[in-house]
């Protein structure tokens, strides 16, 4: 009797454990996916609004009705009208045209953050649950010392430490805080696939480790790295906002959302539009991607489902 | 369970002692200086009276000799009167006294946050087990996604605004009121003080904590054992009572001391906007003000209690779940 | 759930108790007592070793000071007789510049816990805030003084070693017989005193309680010389947020506020809305300019400052930041300072002359609309400020607005205030400009802001506060001759000329002199702010009353 090739016994092994997982034969993993997340009805919402704020900041400069930073004296704390739909500022600046460029800097904050901990997290996650020994146990310990980290009060170390105001020092700051999330997803992803049968024909292959990694492990990995990454951008900006909010983000006159809020409390009496639609967009933004994420997670692991 | 235990603890105190040699470096190393600072608010300071200040406290000794005044401080205590943790710089008060006042107003925003966001999340989780994919079920779930998504300082500047300035029903923010009459009368006071920010404050966790008693609980009640008490004929009420909802509580317990930490360090946010005298801007104000003996006392204990409850979520979760084992 | 529904319920109904029991909450207030507000706790009552100003405003209400101010800027005796002149010879010039000044203390003074308050406390008071070891914050009068003696319990002596205009005003003076034995186990556990806390001052009103994170009690001391306070009881409470103090204030919880816990928008929604307060606007020494880099490039010609100087519409943003209420300041002086010179040059809003004299200085149009210097560069410039501070940072942004319309780029460029004060001024770390605000007081000469040799820099160890590094030689011989002369009118016809000097030079751009804020109850009566920092609203307190 014929031997089956290595390569026919990886393809019969691929095979049976796609069958085992659920999938249908003939239709790819990312196509099932996709169809069950079409069926999330808040997903759908989450998403769909998630790209409508991205638009919103992208094309701000082109379709703000005003400019967002020139200043008009004449026209402080005016209360929302059609010509400044949310009002304006103590400096007589549109809010509404200030809500669309602080959206860029939080969304590009958000973004940014969310690749930044994916890429790092999974490279760091990946080789330690790949290559396992004394590099898995130096990096869990210090995944140990960073989770102990009170969160918070060491971003107001830093921001205050750190001189500057912009967008790269703040995902910096979020990125050497956050990424252990990411490892630890992957790292276990890793751990679970490694002895899989596809990475053993893979071997007996005479496939090279690094090609197992990318080819294999990291793809199966990929699914909770992308929920992960989905929530990130919305946990980010909320840190942001916060940040931001006590002085220590964003500075003025950069507008974000958070620092749009700082000094509304004063003006409750005075201006109280101030104090509501910068933080609604907030709210509005991480809910869609926590709605978004959501979906994601049922979609493409219905096994992770909660 | 011990050896684990013994383990962990150690791994803790390196983890503590690593931190606050980490934390100490990045205060001394945050600019700005405290003494300079007077120059500008008292026109008849000159550059003499400033360096004698700085010496007065040992601002321009190298790092590792200030690391380890502080140390002797914090274990032997200040050498002139034998404070535990020191004196304060800016307010001239033991430190322990200082931190003592504000956890105590912190701790009543915590205890609050937390018995509501007990109460209102696990209730919610569990009505919204019991009647998946109902309207109720949706509707609680969408606001589980709100009260995750909403950020902390605004939902508190909101709530100011609708409930204390529009309609006036609660104060603006702060503890107490001027010259109220101790008592029945002051702790009511304190309680009517208390509503909007635990409101706030528990808004996330209670969350959090209803969409995982949820699916907490429909893993519980999709199990054998629930099927069985069913099918044995007891009445659906006990059945969910006694097996099912102590079940589904386990895994809460693990999740609720992790958010003991969390709760800690984000209260900087809610006392700031309602003006709470609480450990949280207790710590912005002496990291901003350079009061090292308060920074550094206040961040120890954040990461001891972070420490702790992190350890005390493993133990309540090996202990709940015996598969789990830890070598 | 059901059984869920009753914890629920409990809680609601709890909740409506406590709102129903709430009238029986609410303050009462009677005539008794005075309630005044601050959006700071005090650090300490000893005010040589602590330098907030709320504790400042506290002990304005503990101690009466040898000598004092009042609403008018006049000196009015206190716990002295009379307030020492040359006419009188109780204040003497001596030969090598050096003077003596005798006050006579009157009688009847204690300290709250009865020992008799005399010279005697005086005298050792200025030996233990002059020990190096003791936490004295500034020693600036201090080393002026080369001894202090009480021949008697009534008379103090002053020998000065130089000829400083203002030995007149008296000296701190805290309780001998409350400090000393911890001074001489250990003079720098001063700072940890109980009488920081536990405080025995000799004023109208002692202290009787102080709850940390709520307020301070003060009741009337009885034995005091005089009139006794007709109001018995002052409440300070500590209220930290602004707008939770507006709220109180709007609802006549607090009766008085103590000097600049409000912006103006916030003192003006109060007036609008509580026809019962009233609010006072009071000019104060706080002066708010922008230091120039005078060892930069662009900045080192003077056309250039005084262009900037034309390019900036200062009445307009007094008018629309500060609502007309906050004078624009021509010079460094305020009006009501001895030395004040209304008429030295002005720079108006005028951004023609502006353009034509940096024309002169070499400046041409780009093609940007920016302009460039002779060597081809983007006239850019930055500006740094106090990060967080809301006025402040809206001047920065009208200014970058009308500086552009001259050609100017202007960057901005924040920082923490303990920086900004830390490194960026004293250190001299600005590029171009920076914004802030000096505190002065009547006795201010200004020697250490103009004075050549008060430039810091490395090799003095950072010496002085003339920040933008100007020098001038007319300007310093003025100053060699101001800082002792003892005539009054000479002093002031030399201060006049410097400004003079000051104003064609313009190392600085004075944009404004600051206010005063305050709010009282209208039927407390007499309050009246003076607009000094030291001395706070409370000064006249123990004259307060309440009308009906």
């Amino acid at each position: 009797m014929a031997q089956a090739t290595p390569q026919q016994i990886a393809l019969e092994l691929e095979r049976r454990r796609k069958a085992a997982a659920g999938v249908a034969i003939g239709q790819s993993y990312w196509q099932i996916a996709w169809r069950r997340f079409l069926k999330h009805r808040l997903a759908l919402i989450g998403g769909t609004a998630a790209i409508g704020l991205t638009l919103m900041a992208v094309l701000a400069p082109w379709i703000a009705p005003h400019s967002f930073d020139k200043i008009n004296l004449q026209e402080r704390w005016v209360a929302p009208t059609l010509m400044n739909v949310f009002g304006t500022d103590e400096l007589g600046r549109d809010v509404l045209t200030r809500i669309m460029f602080a959206g860029r800097i939080s969304l590009v904050v958000g973004y940014v953050t969310a690749v930044a901990i994916s890429i790092s997290g999974a490279l760091i996650g990946a080789a330690a649950g790949f290559y396992g020994g004394w590099l898995d146990s130096v990096l869990m310990r210090l995944v140990d010392v960073l989770i102990s980290v009170p969160v918070l009060p060491l971003y107001l170390i830093l921001a205050a430490l750190i001189p500057g105001g912009g967008v790269g020092r703040i995902v910096l700051i979020f990125t050497v805080f956050g990424w252990t999330t990411v490892a630890r997803l992957v790292r276990a992803q890793i751990l679970s696939l490694k002895s899989a049968d596809f990475v053993e024909a893979g071997r007996a292959m005479g496939a090279s480790e690094v090609r197992i990694i990318l080819r294999h492990l990291i793809p199966n990995a990929l699914a909770p790295v992308i929920v992960a990454a989905t929530l990130t951008v919305g946990n980010a900006i909320l840190a942001e906002s916060g940040l931001s909010f006590l002085g220590l983000g964003i500075q003025p006159p950069t507008p974000s959302w958070g620092n749009m809020l700082t000094r509304a409390q004063e003006y409750l009496l005075k201006a109280s539009w101030l104090a509501v639609f910068p933080g609604l967009f907030i709210f509005l933004t991480v809910l869609s991607f926590n709605f978004l994420g959501d979906g994601l997670r049922d979609a493409l692991d219905p096994r992770l489902k909660t | 369970m011990q050896r684990f235990l013994f383990r962990r603890a150690v791994h803790g105190v390196f983890i503590l002692v690593g931190l606050s040699i980490l934390m100490f470096s990045l205060l001394v190393f945050t600019p700005g200086d405290p003494v300079e600072l007077l120059q500008s608010s008292n026109p008849d300071i000159r550059s003499e009276d400033t360096a004698m200040l700085r010496k007065y406290y040992g601002l321009d000794d190298p790092l590792y000799v200030r690391y380890v005044k502080w140390v002797r401080i914090l274990v032997l205590g200040d050498p002139a009167t034998g404070a535990r943790l020191g004196y304060s710089r800016t307010y001239g008060q033991p430190v322990t006294k200082i931190m003592g006042d504000r956890l105590k107003n912190t701790l009543w925003l915590l205890s609050g946050a937390f018995v509501l966001a007990f109460a209102v999340g696990v209730s919610a989780g569990v009505y919204s087990a019991l009647h998946q994919y109902s309207k109720a079920d949706y509707v609680i779930t969408v606001a589980a996604f709100a009260g995750h998504s909403v950020p902390v300082f605004w939902q508190g500047i909101v709530f100011i605004l609708l409930f204390a300035v529009w309609i006036p029903w609660f104060p603006a923010g702060g503890m107490l009121t001027p010259g109220v009459t101790p008592g029945w009368p002051a702790l009511m006071d304190r309680l009517w003080h208390l509503i909007l920010p635990v409101i706030v404050l528990a808004t996330f966790n209670t969350a959090a904590w209803a969409r995982y008693m949820r699916s907490s609980m429909l893993e519980v009640i999709r199990q054998d054992y629930v099927r069985t008490a069913r099918a044995k004929g007891n009445a659906e009420r006990i059945v969910i009572n006694r097996h099912a909802m102590r079940n589904a509580l386990i895994p809460i317990i693990t999740l609720v001391a992790l958010s003991v930490p969390g709760l800690l360090n984000g209260s900087v946010l809610t006392e700031t906007v309602f003006s709470w005298p609480g450990m949280g801007l207790l710590l912005f104000q002496a990291v901003l003000g350079h009061d090292y003996n308060v920074a550094m006392a206040v961040l120890l204990f954040l990461a001891l209690t972070t420490v702790v409850f992190n350890l005390l979520a493993d133990v309540a979760y090996a202990m709940a779940d015996p598969r789990i084992r830890y070598e | 759930m059901k059984h869920r529904i009753g914890p629920v319920l409990s809680m609601v109904v709890l909740a409506l108790l406590a709102l129903g029991t709430l009238p029986a909450a609410q303050a009462q207030r009677s005539r008794d007592t005075v309630v005044i507000g601050m959006a700071q706790e005090p650090d300490g009552l000893i005010d040589s070793f602590f330098s907030m100003a709320a504790g400042r405003a506290v002990t304005n209400s503990v101690f009466t000071d040898m000598v004092g101010y009042n609403e008018k800027w006049q000196l009015i005796p206190g716990t002295v007789e009379k307030i020492p002149t040359l006419k009188d010879g109780d204040w003497e010039l001596l030969p090598g510049g050096k003077m003596r000044v005798t006050f006579k203390f009157r009688r009847g003074f204690t300290w709250h816990d009865g020992q008799p308050y005399t010279a005697l406390d005086a005298s050792w008071t200025y030996l233990m805030l002059r020990n190096p070891r003791s936490p004295t914050v500034s020693r600036f009068i201090i080393r002026k003084i080369d001894n202090m003696t009480a021949p008697n319990p009534n008379t103090l002596v002053v020998q000065w070693n130089e000829r400083y205009p203002f030995a007149n005003l008296g000296h701190s003076v805290y309780p001998r017989h409350v400090m000393e034995k911890e001074y001489l186990r250990d003079p720098a556990s001063l700072k940890t005193h109980r009488q920081a806390r536990n405080t025995v001052g000799n004023g109208p009103y002692k202290l009787v309680e102080w709850v940390p994170g709520s307020h301070i009690g003060l009741e009337a001391y009885d034995k005091y010389p005089g009139a006794a306070a007709r109001i018995k009881k002052q409440v300070w409470r500590f209220i930290l947020d602004s707008t939770v103090l507006q709220a109180n204030v709007l609802a006549n919880q607090v009766d008085v506020t103590e000097t600049n816990n409000f912006s103006i928008e916030q003192m003006l929604e109060i007036e609008k809305r509580n026809p019962q307060q009233n609010v006072y606007y009071t000019p104060a020494l706080i002066w708010e300019h922008i230091d120039l880099n005078l060892e930069n490039e662009w900045l080192k010609d003077k056309r250039v400052r005084q262009a900037l100087a034309h390019s900036i519409n200062r009445d307009e943003l007094s008018q629309k930041l500060f609502y007309g209420k906050q004078p624009v300041a021509h010079t460094w002086l305020p009006e009501r300072h001895e030395g004040y010179n209304a008429s030295v040059k002005k720079y108006n809003y005028d951004p023609a002359r502006a353009r034509a004299l940096l024309q002169e200085a070499g400046f041409t149009p780009g093609s940007d609309g920016v302009l460039r210097d002779a060597r081809g560069q983007r006239f850019e410039i930055s500006i740094m400020t106090t990060a967080g501070n809301a006025s402040r940072e809206q001047i920065q942004q009208v200014l970058k607005e009308q500086l552009r319309t001259v050609g100017i780029d202007l960057r901005i460029d924040n920082r923490p205030a303990s920086v900004l004060f830390g490194q960026v001024t004293n250190r001299r770390q600005f590029p171009h400009m920076v914004m802030y605000a000096w505190l002065m007081s009547p006795t201010t000469l200004g020697n250490t802001f103009w004075h050549s040799s008060q430039i810091p820099t490395a090799t003095n160890n950072w010496e002085g506060q003339n920040y933008p590094a100007w020098k001038n030689a007319e300007s310093d011989k003025l100053f060699d001759q101001i800082t002792t002369e003892i005539d009054t009118p000479k002093r002031v016809a030399m201060l006049k000329r410097q400004q003079e000097i000051w104003t064609d030079e313009l190392p600085s751009i004075p944009l404004y002199f600051r206010l005063a804020l305050n709010t009282a109850n209208k039927r407390i009566v007499p309050v009246k702010p003076t607009g000094l920092s030291g001395t706070y609203v409370n000064w006249n307190s123990q004259e307060w009353g309440w009308t009906q």
